[in-house]
């Protein structure tokens, strides 16, 4: 494929583990290919040089936790054409948003001996703030949707990015399901799909990393959990492990 | 004189009609027992209630591929794929038999025929195995289904004693009983006697629910508030549509690269409400309520309208599958019990 002129790139971290971007690197495949078609100007991970905006494509990485991440979200808002949220913790806090139902101290004392320069707030996604184009979900985000996306974006085609739940692609894999024959606690059935149905396809049940599907019924798998043993703290951290800050899955979190 | 397969010719019955087909069969994997392409007799069972999955995968897999396409010079190439060799399917119960007379009509009867699932459907042979002991989700006798009914097979087996009484419906069959002839006896038993035992034997399930009158009954229960009070514990997470063996929507996609590419077919469920989702966004069916309604008034309403048939044969696997127990089952008592007052404002 020949480009007259490359979209520029720019990723951005904020408060995550790095796992996205690595995946990004990961694409060992295509990468070079991708290097073809786009122009990565701005990935202090991967790059020494940072080259400035403005941008064609800004991703996204991590959930916003301080007021200085607001103040870099915004400005990346201001130098990209598009917007990502890339990855769970950017779509709606992921899993550092474990912490929104403690106290923020109490947090801050866990992990920092000195608190003098530490000033932490709740976990948000970062569309608590600016507005988002695309939301690639997942712990880390799924490879094949992030090479559909780039695709999509180049050819200014909207990507297919399956709004239904994990028990479709489990079901497409043909997989023994752990949730109906097993009776495990898996939250298949109220996650969005794009994942491959990776962790049923190994025999672990889905944990709800990439957030509630298009029409998640969450208040029907709580009564399925409870019937199951699990008690409500049990019932409450499963849904709030990743996307607690969604509407659906926090309805799962207090409903009883 | 009636054919009968010792069992102990089961495993050379297998073999022999492996050297002219491939063989579709009952295995043990994984704690279940599923129909799977085996080349092993000995992996074969008949010891089980029944598949976890249904026959219908064989005829309209999960996911096909139609035809390949490639431009070249501005004209498109189209590679049709097409259906080779002959294969069987043993051990097919009685339910999914039923099932796949059901689902020829949808893809038979009318303007269009669908050639790639009929292509299946000629070419291949089904063996029925009748049911000795039906369990406790079973419940085809309320859709006039027994478990000797041989309706839907090309050969027949009924266990009998220390072996399988036969029994031929189709030249399929016939052609499948020749190719395996030096392992059939000719025995002194009365197939319509032993027929009429697996007729007679109890569905407990299935002799208590009722399924009379239903279909008329639903023509005016579309807004019952019977479907608000089912549908809030539906998960949509489709497992019914999965393992239904008469359900059978699909969608079609084509995969591009460059100037070439692929039409795929795959299994799409009413169940998930990006189905009847439309290019602009809007859903005509968009909560559980419609799509929960959908399903089963498919079954028990449109198609007898359509074909004079429910679209269930109680094979009992929604029992068995759903997580939340909205079955078949479940629904039919649901209507059986519901007032006729609303019945009577919508007439």
């Amino acid at each position: 494929m020949k480009i007259e002129k490359k979209p520029s790139v720019a990723v951005y971290k904020l408060s995550s583990c790095a796992g996205c971007q690595l995946e990004l690197l990961n694409l060992e495949p295509y990468l070079l290919d991708i290097l073809e078609v786009l122009d990565i100007r701005y990935f202090p991970m991967a790059k020494r040089e940072a080259g400035s905006g403005p941008y064609d494509l800004g991703l996204v990485e991590g959930a916003v936790t301080s007021g200085e991440e607001i103040i870099r979200l915004k400005k990346a808002r201001a130098d990209c054409r598009l917007l990502v949220a890339f990855g769970s913790c950017a779509c709606y806090g992921g899993l550092p948003s474990m912490k929104n139902w403690v106290a923020e101290r109490l947090v801050e004392e866990r992990v920092y001996p000195n608190l003098a320069a530490v000033h932490s707030i709740k976990a948000y996604g970062i569309d608590e703030y600016v507005k988002v184009d695309a939301y690639l979900k997942g712990c880390p985000v799924s490879r094949d949707e992030l090479v559909d996306f780039i695709k999509g974006v180049l050819l200014g085609t909207k990507p297919y990015l399956r709004p239904h739940s994990v028990c479709v692609e489990c079901k497409l894999h043909e997989n023994l399901c752990l949730f109906v024959t097993e009776g495990q606690p898996c939250m298949g059935p109220v996650t969005t799909a794009g994942c491959g149905a990776l962790c049923p396809s190994h025999g672990r049940v889905c944990e709800g990393c990439r957030g509630p599907a298009n029409d998640a019924n969450p208040e029907s798998l709580v009564e399925t959990f409870e019937e199951y043993g699990l008690t409500r703290a049990d019932i409450t951290r499963r849904f709030r492990k990743y996307a607690g800050m969604t509407p659906e899955f926090e309805r799962g979190a207090v409903s009883s | 004189m009636t054919k009968v397969l010792p069992q102990g010719k089961l495993k050379d019955f297998l073999k022999d009609t492996m050297d002219k087909y491939s063989l579709v069969a009952p295995v043990r994997e994984d704690g279940v027992v599923v129909l799977k392409p085996t080349a092993d007799p000995e992996a074969v069972v008949t010891d089980y209630l029944n598949t976890v999955t249904s026959p219908k995968d064989f005829f309209f897999p999960q996911t096909e591929r139609m035809f390949r396409f490639q431009k070249t010079e501005g004209k498109i190439r189209v590679e049709e794929t097409t259906w080779q060799g002959k294969r069987v399917i043993f051990g097919v119960r009685p339910c999914d038999l039923g099932s796949l007379e059901l689902i020829d009509r949808v893809f038979q009867e009318g303007e269009y025929e669908e050639t790639y699932y009929l292509a299946r459907r000629e070419n291949t042979t089904v063996v029925g195995l009748a049911c000795s002991s039906p369990g406790p989700t079973c419940f085809c006798t309320t859709f006039g289904i027994t478990p000797g009914s041989p309706e839907g097979a090309d050969l027949m087996l009924y266990p009998d004693g220390e072996g399988f009484v036969v029994e031929v419906l189709t030249e399929k069959g016939e052609a499948l009983a020749q190719q395996t002839e030096t392992l059939l006896e000719d025995q002194d038993v009365d197939l319509a006697e032993v027929k009429g035992r697996f007729e007679g034997l109890k569905v407990p399930l299935g002799d208590h629910l009722s399924v009379d009158g239903v279909a008329a009954k639903l023509d005016g229960m579309f807004e019952h508030p019977v479907w608000a009070e089912l549908s809030p514990r539906c998960l949509g997470c489709g497992i019914c549509t999965y393992l239904c063996p008469t359900c059978h929507c699909f969608g079609m996609t084509d995969e591009v690269r460059g100037d070439q590419g692929v039409r795929l077919r795959c299994w799409d469920s009413c169940q998930f409400s990006d189905f009847t989702r439309m290019a602009g966004g809007h859903n005509p069916r968009p909560t559980k309520k419609e799509r929960v309604r959908q399903r089963f008034m498919h079954k028990l309403n449109y198609y007898v309208h359509r074909f004079g048939r429910y679209l269930c044969t109680g094979c009992g696997r929604c029992l068995e599958k759903c997580p939340v127990g909205l079955t078949m089952v479940h629904v039919i008592e649901k209507v059986n019990d519901s007032g006729t007052r609303e019945v009577a404002v919508n007439e």
